[in-house]
């Protein structure tokens, strides 16, 4: 099922009365909402996805360990090795976000398709008398709904998404490949 | 989303868990003789890049095809139902376009829809690629990037496959050279000792 239109105003009207996070652990989560993917952040200091795990440092994996190892024996230097082992991690990393970001939008945070005069039926209908709204600010909100409608059933825009948070990650691959290659040149 | 991804021990895991992509990195992974360690992970990451070019272009023509449909389909005149419609115009655009069987009535129903809007199939297409070309340039850059992914991991492979001779070259190489110089040094005291 989309999301009516009723239910993504109520939505945003009760996160209006929200004060946000008191208590230092939500706003040490919501610090974090922005975040996206993380391939910015190092591996040393990286941390798992959810907050409610412990951080992971790759440098303590038993893999991290094996594949140094394995580099070591094969000629690589110590820290040539570690260096190699962690860009493999990383590319790893560009990867999976690479995974995660290519999926379809859910139905549940589409707007249904919709006219723009039912949707300014909606709006007239929710706003109450007194509510000081002027009618320049009603229009702004039945645009923006209505801008919304059409984005959230285009079904081409809905596939092109998709390949837009690929593009986004595009600088990330090119760093974490290009450093892949660079490391695993031996050193004379 | 958070901070960061969570990290998957390269060992045991699997970028996606679809059936048809552990099929296609296994595929790989044994024309490559089934590396494993260091070697095996950088196979597993060029077959993911060799997915995504894949991936890339079958989603890159359904693009067009979505954009087709969306050329036949006005949204006025379907506003209940849209997607649906959209959906419709869609198969019979993909599978007439593909070659492959239709239906007689989803035939007729794809016919008048060209012609109610002036189109034929070609033109349709060429419509769709003109209103999608930004769109379509950024997919290149992307299968394209995937096309670097590889080359750049396949010249890690050959350094990390080729590090042990390497290195035995680099050591005979060293050798040859400290036998040159205690060789010289050698000549140097004869040379003295004669005087």
């Amino acid at each position: 099922m989309k999301i009516s239109v009723e239910k993504l105003v109520a939505n945003r009207a009760n996160a209006q009365k929200s004060t946000g996070p008191l208590a230092s652990e939500g706003k040490l989560r919501s610090a974090k909402n922005s975040a996206k993917h993380g391939l910015s952040v190092s591996l040393a200091s990286a941390s798992t996805a959810s907050s409610d795990s412990p951080p992971v440092n790759v440098h303590l994996t038993p893999e991290f360990h094996s594949y140094a190892q394995e580099l070591i024996n094969s000629g690589y230097s110590h820290d040539q090795s570690h260096a190699l082992a962690e860009a493999l991690f990383s590319s790893r990393q560009v990867i999976e976000a690479k995974h995660k970001a290519y999926t379809d939008r859910l139905n549940e945070d589409r707007l249904g398709n919709i006219s723009i005069e039912a949707v300014g039926e909606f709006v007239r209908e929710f706003d109450h008398p007194g509510s000081g709204v002027t009618q320049a600010e009603r229009r702004a909100v039945v645009a923006l709904l209505a801008k919304q409608v059409t984005k959230d059933n285009n079904l081409p825009g809905l596939l092109y998404e998709k390949f837009e948070a690929h593009r986004t990650l595009m600088r990330y691959e090119q760093r974490a490949f290009n450093q892949l290659r660079k490391i695993s040149q031996m050193k004379k | 989303m958070t901070a960061s991804k969570d990290i998957k021990l390269p060992q045991q895991a699997s970028y996606s868990e679809l059936p048809e992509y552990i099929e296609h990195v296994n595929n790989i992974v044994a024309s490559y003789d089934s590396p494993v360690g260091v070697l095996g992970e950088l196979v597993r990451q060029v077959a993911d890049s060799i997915w995504w070019v894949k991936t890339y272009q079958k989603d890159k023509d359904h693009l067009i095809v979505m954009r087709m449909a969306n050329c036949l389909v006005d949204r006025r005149d379907f506003l209940v139902g849209l997607e649906k419609t959209s959906l419709r115009v869609f198969e019979a655009l993909f599978k007439s376009w593909s070659g492959e069987i239709i239906e007689p009535e989803d035939q007729a129903y794809l016919d008048s829809a060209l012609r109610s809007k002036g189109y034929n199939l070609a033109s349709v297409r060429a419509e769709a690629v003109r209103k999608t070309i930004k769109e379509l340039e950024v997919i290149d850059r992307l299968i394209e990037r995937q096309f670097k992914n590889m080359r750049l991991l396949m010249q890690a492979y050959e350094s990390v496959r080729f590090a042990p001779q390497l290195l035995k070259k680099m050591s005979l190489e060293i050798t040859q050279l400290e036998q040159r110089v205690e060789q010289s040094y050698e000549d140097q005291r004869r040379e003295v000792s004669r005087q």
